[in-house]
């Protein structure tokens, strides 16, 4: 159930991606929608289902996209995974320590992917850090609304979300 | 339920995500080397797979060297003493010739010299021992006849050079190279080719691999020209590969073809089946630039 969630989550992300945001934003530069759902998903659920999210959400932008199968997937089956040793650590229902991590997760993201295609020699390493650190940004902003509404829906997707019962079972080791 | 337990369970719950997480990024990884390739055009998954089996090979075939020469050297010695005396013989025999062959070749430089032709024996070779054959096997099912040297890039092994045997010609060195090996096409292969002279009538040709047949063809030899069997077929050395006068066989049948040239069925001189040791030849032969793509295919 969860990963049907997951999936209908990362579906969503990547038409509205792929569609609204380009109205939206145009050429300049606009959010990670998908990459915003796999920390999400990786802060919520914990890593296996980070790592999963990753690696359909970056698989299908690649296949997308028209680039290299695998960069973006690589990148977010890793971030997946990080935001979910993260979540699994961490207590994070505030605002603050979620855009944080959003925020890094995405400058990661970015690092690795430019550095794959670097790698493989396909670009050169180019780090603009304006237009980096404004879609890390945004993805910290969007993400903050994208996870309450996501918040809003546990039961449908399985989310643990603000769950009172958990929060008062960790407090209690 | 007890905290040890659950740290236990906690811990193999992240040795499980770990495995998890090295799997999918290995996958991703390979997935992004079988599109990727590199300067020379090959896939980088076939790059790296041809490095690491060929490192693989070589051990193999070091192993196999090392316990067929405690063989030969330590059981297998009956009959040594006799077989010495017979090589002693055969070596007196043939420092003479060498003696005589030396003088013909001093007189053939001064008329050389004379006639100011240029030198188009090749110098430098380099020696390899073939470590692995076709992944297909011997059943000749793969797409390609090769067999895999123990020298690559590192030992000045490069694309297109020539590898040949005692008896002959051998094949050429094609894509991927790896550090320390390298895959040689075999001229039995259907792809592979080489400018060719049928040396008594010295007639031009081009002789190609005919696989699955181990005959190979001489083609583009006129329906006019005497060919026989048993002619000796050598390198033309116009094809940029194959240096000059390299023996690749001899004529088995030449039948006259329902078009203008011949069809002729060539018996390589080199035995396939028992390949060994090669020389890789560094050198390439010099061709006049209007004749580089006539014969290389």
């Amino acid at each position: 159930m969860r990963l049907l969630g997951i999936g209908l989550a990362i579906g969503l992300a990547l038409t509205v991606q792929t569609t609204l945001a380009y109205l939206a934003f145009g050429s300049a530069v606009t959010p990670n929608f998908v990459l915003v759902v796999v920390i999400w998903a990786g802060l919520t659920f914990g890593p296996a289902h980070g790592m999963l999210a990753g690696t359909l959400g970056g698989l299908a932008q690649d296949a997308l996209a028209g680039g290299v199968l695998g960069v973006a997937g690589f990148s977010q089956t890793l971030v997946g995974f990080l935001a979910g040793v993260i979540g699994a650590q961490f207590i994070m229902v505030h605002a603050l320590p979620r855009m944080t991590v959003i925020f890094l997760l995405s400058l990661l993201h970015i690092a690795c992917f430019t550095g794959i295609y670097a790698m493989i020699g396909l670009t050169r390493f180019f780090a603009p850090w304006r237009p980096i650190v404004l879609q890390a940004g945004l993805n910290a902003l969007v993400g903050m609304v994208i996870f309450r509404l996501l918040d809003l829906v546990p039961e449908t997707l399985g989310s643990r979300g603000v769950d009172n019962d958990r929060l008062r079972r960790r407090f209690q080791r | 339920m007890p905290i040890a337990s659950d740290r236990t369970q906690g811990l193999d719950v992240t040795r499980h995500m770990a495995w998890l997480l090295i799997v999918l990024l290995v996958g991703h990884v390979i997935l992004i080397s079988v599109q990727v390739s590199t300067r020379a055009g090959v896939p980088v998954l076939e790059t790296v797979t041809f490095g690491a089996f060929a490192e693989l090979q070589r051990g193999g075939a070091r192993l196999y060297g090392g316990a067929s020469r405690v063989w030969d050297r330590y059981v297998g010695l009956r009959g040594a003493e006799e077989e010495a005396g017979r090589l002693r013989r055969q070596v007196d025999a043939l420092q003479l010739e060498l003696q005589q062959e030396r003088a013909r070749v001093g007189r053939a430089a001064e008329l050389e010299a004379l006639l100011g032709l240029r030198q188009r024996v090749f110098q430098r070779t380099l020696a390899a021992q073939v470590i692995a054959g076709h992944p297909a096997g011997p059943t000749r099912l793969g797409p390609t006849q090769m067999a895999i040297i123990d020298r690559g890039r590192e030992d000045g092994v490069d694309l297109e050079m020539a590898v040949i045997a005692p008896e002959g010609v051998v094949g050429r060195v094609i894509d991927p190279l790896s550090v320390h090996a390298a895959k040689v096409q075999l001229i039995t292969d259907r792809n592979a080719g080489a400018g060719a002279l049928l040396t008594r009538t010295g007639t031009g040709g081009v002789v190609v691999g005919n696989d699955p047949d181990p005959l190979l063809r001489l083609e583009y030899v006129s329906n006019l020209v005497d060919v026989r069997s048993g002619d000796l077929v050598v390198t033309s050395g116009l094809d940029g590969i194959y240096p000059r006068g390299l023996v690749i066989g001899r004529v088995e049948r030449a039948e006259k073809g329902a078009a203008l040239h011949r069809q002729i069925r060539v018996r390589p001189a080199v035995d396939f089946a028992a390949l060994d040791a090669v020389l890789v030849v560094l050198d390439r032969p010099r061709v006049p630039a209007e004749m580089q793509t006539e014969t290389r295919r």
